[in-house]
């Protein structure tokens, strides 16, 4: 009898070799003993001829029906996706249960197992500790995009663009849903594989997968950034986006974003997978169409019972006696009333002819009930349309036409198929037309003759102004064509002039574009063969700029001995175009080289940048949009970046890395700390305060966040819609948002009296469409003018000195609520409703020692010290702080311990001398007559005695009478 | 003003063996019977009999 | 002239004499650092003769000695100007005398020893006179006033101390002697006409 292992030669099977083998594969004792045990007898039966040892070790193990066998258990942990430390411990306590198993619970347990292991898997280089981060965050600073703004999702290789918010909601209404504050988040489970084209490190585009997706209400306004190529992307103001900065690319929030920047756009979208045939059954379902092999099936019970036909039994019958006239062959589609000759095969390859004959449509196609007509007069073209036609053998006639002032060709081809195919994927009449979702997913060849096509139709080539055009009435169908351009790597600019979306390639492409697209039409040929020839060495685009470039180019000129002013430009404006730093990579290699000089290591650098799958697009206008509905967010692994339908890279928020921008309050840590604390500063530069809160306050969220916008310092410009001064009536108008005065609870009576407050000449009236009139008796128009600027800054609220105040329970769902300022204001805050001053703390030490005293101050700079250094993770003995604390603080106020305070104030002078101004100490002291006791152990040192410290405090003397 | 006590701190303790050891070193006459030679050790002999002709003065 | 001076010092008693009895011990320690060492201001001291007090023995850093704080009595010459002093030749030399004033020696220059002409006999080592034949040699003794002196601390014996002779009741102590002799007889005769 002969075995066979795992790709091994065939062996003799012995009772030695399988229990080899055995071991092996399992590698425990325990296990081998069980198993060897039921081996006997199983060696002659016949079922482990030419079965392998998995299968042997299945047997061996065999129990009772419908028990869990021992090697089953065995081999389902080792094939599942566990490390192997947790397989180990998963097989032992398996093991000890495997009376209660079966085979459904085993599988749950080992996919539960898997999931919560993947779960917790950290890919290298994320910030893992940062995942917390994201619950400081107060809710509606989520960073996240709206509704409709439409996103570039990869589900099961196939790629689609829709909309973010029906995408979330589609996934929210399938899958588990948990709200965390104001937001719900949904975790994608394992099983569900949604892939985003993510951007890494190296400026690759690469496709990662999606963990999750949040939404939440946002009524603050969102943010428009227009870029200059002609995309926009709109989202909340601390959405988080991407830049490139010193060779690197980081996240930046939305808020700190300004026109200038550089956002990347996808420029090359790969995709390994592609398409390769399409399923009409997905687009017209059987129940409405015929299908021949549906029928097929129904004709023949041996094939099996269930089938899907348009018709019902009564007409199937006519079929099956055959008293229908027409024949349904099988692996077509046909229609279901006409039964003509225009069927389409059932399953539709997605080759190039088809490719071209889809652009072909989009560009000069229209469709009628019973055919797709196309236009255009060119010979080429025409014979290409008659190919197609004739590929699936569909009738066609031509005809000229005068529609417009020139004469026009039209090729109509008949089947009722294809024009219901064509209006449901692609869409119909010039506004309607899109590029149809397959599209994105089919390989380079079929999107290469689709653009063929398309561009054959409705493009033109301007050699004057270096560029391919095409325009569309369909907005989204210019878009389509963009992200198809981007899947062969080449960057289409858009545009909008009167009413038509404007799609434009630079010349810079035009090589790329004959390699992979081409033309038919003849004088397109030759005006593209032209493009290519333009020289693309003296001019300068201002898309395809590399910004961020750090020093990189200043070093390498240096190291090759090239002087520094060559590239200075480029180093102060950080960002050189990509022909220019092709130039200057070939310059600097020949130069290298020449040396001698050994530079791969920044020419990969180089490499890398020019290679990158982005353009850098330049931010032109940023502005605010109404805000409105949900705003959503996803949650990508690795770099955690993904890409609207435009291609405009974006960067999740969910899991940042990105402390700044979620919404936190940032506060002074690490040495920076412990100097100003050290060095009583007055104000610290991040004052912040912890605010208990009492009773009611702490309890209820709501009540909390009303404190938190009570002290919140309230501007009028925070509150205004508008503010204006009036020549008709010389005053100061100035309408309120009425939202704004309730989200912070002030009253418009308050505003009124606060104006008023600002003089006592001030009068302010309620006009009826609530606007507020400020009148100032004998004031000009410039007077006026400084008024409106007075009133805008007044302040209407709050507490002086509190920026923000961001409401956080402490223990993640249970315990109190408090708050947290921005900025300190310990008297202030004291007489507060809601306010627990007794735990309320502050970091500012100065204000401390103010309100509560000197021994408060010196407890509050021990525990501010100690926090700072427990928090970078040094351990330091409270002795120590506490002797500094008490140094500090021991003549009953906060003194400093440099030479404004402790050290400057000691009696020596040597030592003052010692410690900083040197020569100024010793000058002063000759000059008042200062005497030096040499006391201290600064000046012993200095004088070379010993110190009257210790041994040295002691005076010995002999006792007599020796 | 000075008294012989009991108690030395270990600064003190330090100070007088070290000085001691020091008079010992420089052939001071040893104060009491020993086999040791090296003069710290004798000075150390010297202070635990209390032998040791050495005290400390008291600041005022 | 001489002195007995109450003195206080500093003494430092070495570590080998530490087991000595305290008293004799500081005094000799004195008298060793003290005895015959010149002072400017005190004069050279001659002798300590006796340890009056002494405070407690102090122990210094680093240092194996125990210093006591001493005050003693001791004795003293110091030179005065102008003063008058009696002493013995020791010298004779070719411009004058070595006189021994106490532990030091003066210098009488030849021309400070007479009124007379006076000069340098080499065979008989004497100073003779023209006139008189008075002689002056080693030996003998006189009676000198003290005009300069300088003090060399350094060297004791290097010190300079200026004489002269030239003065009434001054001189060797037999013209002294004859003088009044002299005087005496005529004063006699004077009584007895």
């Amino acid at each position: 009898m002969v075995m066979q292992t795992k790709g091994e030669v065939t062996k003799e099977l012995t009772r030695a070799g399988v229990e080899q083998e055995i071991a092996e594969l399992i590698g425990d004792e325990f296990m081998l003993a069980e198993l060897t045990a039921g081996l006997d007898g199983l060696l002659d039966s016949k079922e482990v001829e030419e079965g392998c040892a998995e299968d042997i070790i299945r047997m061996a193990g065999r129990e009772e029906e419908g028990e869990i066998k021992l090697g089953d258990i065995e081999l389902k942990v080792n094939e599942s996706e566990i490390p192997k430390r947790i397989k180990d411990e998963l097989k032992e306590k398996l093991r000890a249960i495997r009376i209660e198993l079966n085979n459904e619970k085993l599988n749950a347990i080992l996919n539960g197992v898997a999931e919560k292991y993947n779960k917790s898997k950290v890919v290298p280089r994320e910030a893992v500790g940062i995942v917390a981060a994201q619950s400081i965050g107060e809710p509606g600073t989520q960073m996240s995009i709206p509704f409709f703004e439409k996103i570039i999702i990869k589900i099961d290789n196939q790629i689609r663009i829709m909309p973010i918010g029906e995408f979330v909601d589609k996934l929210m209404d399938t899958y588990r849903v948990e709200r965390v504050n104001e937001t719900e988040i949904c975790d994608l489970p394992s099983n569900v594989q949604v892939k985003v084209p993510s951007l890494n490190e190296l400026g690759k585009i690469e496709w990662k997968g999606l963990i999750s997706c949040s939404r939440h209400d946002y009524p603050k306004k969102l943010i428009h950034i227009k870029t200059r190529s002609g995309r926009k992307i709109i989202a909340t103001d601390n959405h988080s986006f991407v830049i490139r900065k010193d060779n690197r690319i980081l996240p930046i929030s939305g808020k700190e974003l300004k026109p200038k920047d550089r956002i990347p756009v996808i420029k090359n979208l790969p995709l390994d997978d592609s398409l390769r045939s399409l399923e009409i059954s997905n687009y017209l379902p059987k129940d409405e169409w015929w299908y021949g092999s549906e029928l097929k099936k129904a004709l023949d019970p041996l094939l099996g019972f269930s089938y899907t036909i348009p018709v019902g039994p009564d007409q199937l019958l006519n079929h099956i006696k055959q008293s229908n006239t027409f024949e349904v062959l099988d692996g077509f589609v046909y229609p279901y009333q006409t039964h003509s000759m225009g069927k389409i095969p059932e399953c539709l390859k997605l080759d190039p002819m088809l490719g071209w004959f889809l652009g072909a449509y989009l560009s000069e196609g229209s469709v009628s009930r019973y055919a797709v007509n196309i236009s255009n007069t060119d010979e080429a073209f025409l014979s290409k349309e008659r190919e197609f036609a004739k590929s699936l053998n569909l009738d066609y006639r031509e005809k000229d036409n005068y529609r417009d002032f020139a004469r026009g060709h039209d090729l109509s081809m008949s089947s009722r198929v294809l024009v219901e195919f064509l209006e449901r994927t692609c869409g119909k009449g010039s506004k309607g037309k899109r590029v149809p979702m397959f599209a994105y997913s089919s390989d380079e060849a079929f999107i290469g003759s689709l653009l063929r096509g398309y561009f054959d139709g409705d493009g033109n080539i301007s050699v004057e102004r270096k560029v391919i055009r095409a325009s569309s009435r369909s907005k989204e169908l210019i878009d389509g064509i963009a992200l198809l351009l981007s899947r062969i790597g080449i960057f289409a600019r858009k545009s909008t002039q009167g009413g038509e979306y404007w799609l434009s390639i630079s010349y810079r492409y035009a090589e790329r574009f004959k390699e992979k697209i081409g033309f038919d039409t003849p004088e397109k040929v030759k005006r593209l063969i032209e493009l290519c020839q333009i020289q693309p060495e003296s001019s300068y685009d201002v898309i395809e700029m590399i910004p961020g470039i750090g020093q990189s180019l200043k070093v390498l000129a240096r190291k090759v001995g090239l002087p520094t002013r060559l590239v200075n430009n480029f180093t102060k404006r950080q960002r050189i175009g990509r022909t220019t730093l092709e130039r200057y990579a070939r310059l600097f290699e020949k130069e290298a080289r020449d040396k001698g000089i050994n530079i791969n290591q920044e020419l990969a650098l180089f490499r890398q940048m020019l290679e990158e799958d982005v353009i850098w697009d330049e931010i032109i206008e940023i502005q605010y949009a109404k805000p409105g509905g949900k705003v959503y967010d996803l949650s990508v692994e690795g770099l955690e970046t993904f890409a609207t339908g435009e291609g405009v890279i974006t960067h999740n928020t969910l899991r940042t890395f990105h402390y700044a921008g979620v919404g936190a309050i940032y506060i002074t840590l690490g040495l920076p700390r412990i100097i100003e604390v050290v060095d009583a500063r007055k104000k610290p530069s991040t004052p912040a305060m912890k605010i208990k809160l009492t009773g009611e306050y702490a309890r209820n969220r709501n009540k909390a966040e009303e404190l938190a916008r009570e002290i919140e310092k309230t501007y009028i410009r925070d509150i205004k819609s508008e503010i204006y001064v009036s020549r008709k009536d010389m005053s100061v108008w100035v309408s309120l948002r009425e939202k704004e005065l309730k989200r912070r609870h002030i009253e418009k009576e308050e505003v009124k009296e606060k104006i008023e407050g600002m003089d006592s000449d001030v009068h302010v009236e309620e006009a009826e469409d609530g606007k507020l009139r400020i009148q100032v008796p004998n004031k000009s128009y410039q007077e006026l003018r400084k008024l409106e600027k007075e009133v805008n800054n007044l302040s209407v609220k709050g507490i002086e000195g509190i920026m923000r105040g961001i409401v956080r329970r402490e223990n993640e769902g249970d315990g109190e609520y408090m708050l947290y300022t921005e900025g300190s204001a310990l008297k202030k805050v004291r007489g507060i409703e809601g306010v627990d001053f007794s735990r309320t703390t502050t970091n500012n030490i100065a204000e401390i020692a103010d309100v509560l005293g000197i021994e408060a101050a010196r407890n509050a700079i021990i525990d501010e010290m100690m926090n700072t250094l427990e928090e970078q993770g040094l351990d330091v003995d409270v002795r120590h702080v506490t002797l500094i604390a008490d140094a500090m603080t021991m003549d009953g106020e906060v003194k400093s311990i440099g030479r404004h305070g402790l050290a400057g104030g000691k009696v020596s002078v040597l030592s003052r001398a010692a410690f900083e101004v040197t020569v100024d100490n010793l000058l002063d002291a000759a000059m008042y007559g200062e005497t030096e006791e040499l006391k201290g152990v600064t000046e012993n040192v200095i004088v070379g005695q010993p110190i009257k410290l210790g041994t040295g405090a002691i005076e010995l003397v002999a006792r007599g009478g020796q | 003003m000075t008294e012989k006590r009991d108690k030395y701190t270990k600064y003190e303790k330090a100070r007088i063996i070290g000085a001691r050891a020091l008079q010992i070193a420089a052939g001071a006459p040893v104060l009491i019977r020993t086999e040791e030679i090296d003069p710290i050790e004798i000075a150390m002999e010297e202070f635990e009999s209390g032998n040791i002709p050495i005290t400390v003065k008291r600041k005022k | 002239m001489y002195t007995k001076i109450r003195a206080i010092d500093v003494v430092r008693v070495p570590p080998e004499r530490l087991g000595d009895e305290l008293r004799p011990t500081v005094k000799e320690v004195l008298q060793d650092n003290l005895e015959g060492r010149m002072d400017k201001k005190i004069g050279m001291v001659i002798a300590i003769l006796d340890v009056v007090d002494m405070k407690e023995g102090r122990i210094i850093i680093g240092d194996s000695g125990v210093y006591y704080e001493t005050v003693f009595d001791m004795l003293v010459f110091k030179p005065k100007m102008q003063e008058i002093v009696e002493g013995e030749v020791v010298e004779i030399v070719a411009f004058g005398a070595f006189v021994a004033i106490g532990p030091l020696d003066g210098l009488l220059h030849i021309s400070q020893i007479t009124d007379e002409y006076i000069s340098y006999d080499e065979k008989g080592e004497k100073l003779v006179t023209k006139d008189t034949g008075k002689t002056l040699g080693e030996g003998d003794k006189l009676r000198a006033r003290i005009v300069a002196i300088s003090l060399n601390e350094m060297d004791p014996g290097d010190s300079k101390i200026g004489l002269t002779m030239r003065q009434p009741g001054l001189g060797k102590l037999e013209w002294i002697e004859e003088e009044r002799e002299k005087e005496k007889k005529g004063e006699q005769e004077k009584i007895n006409r």
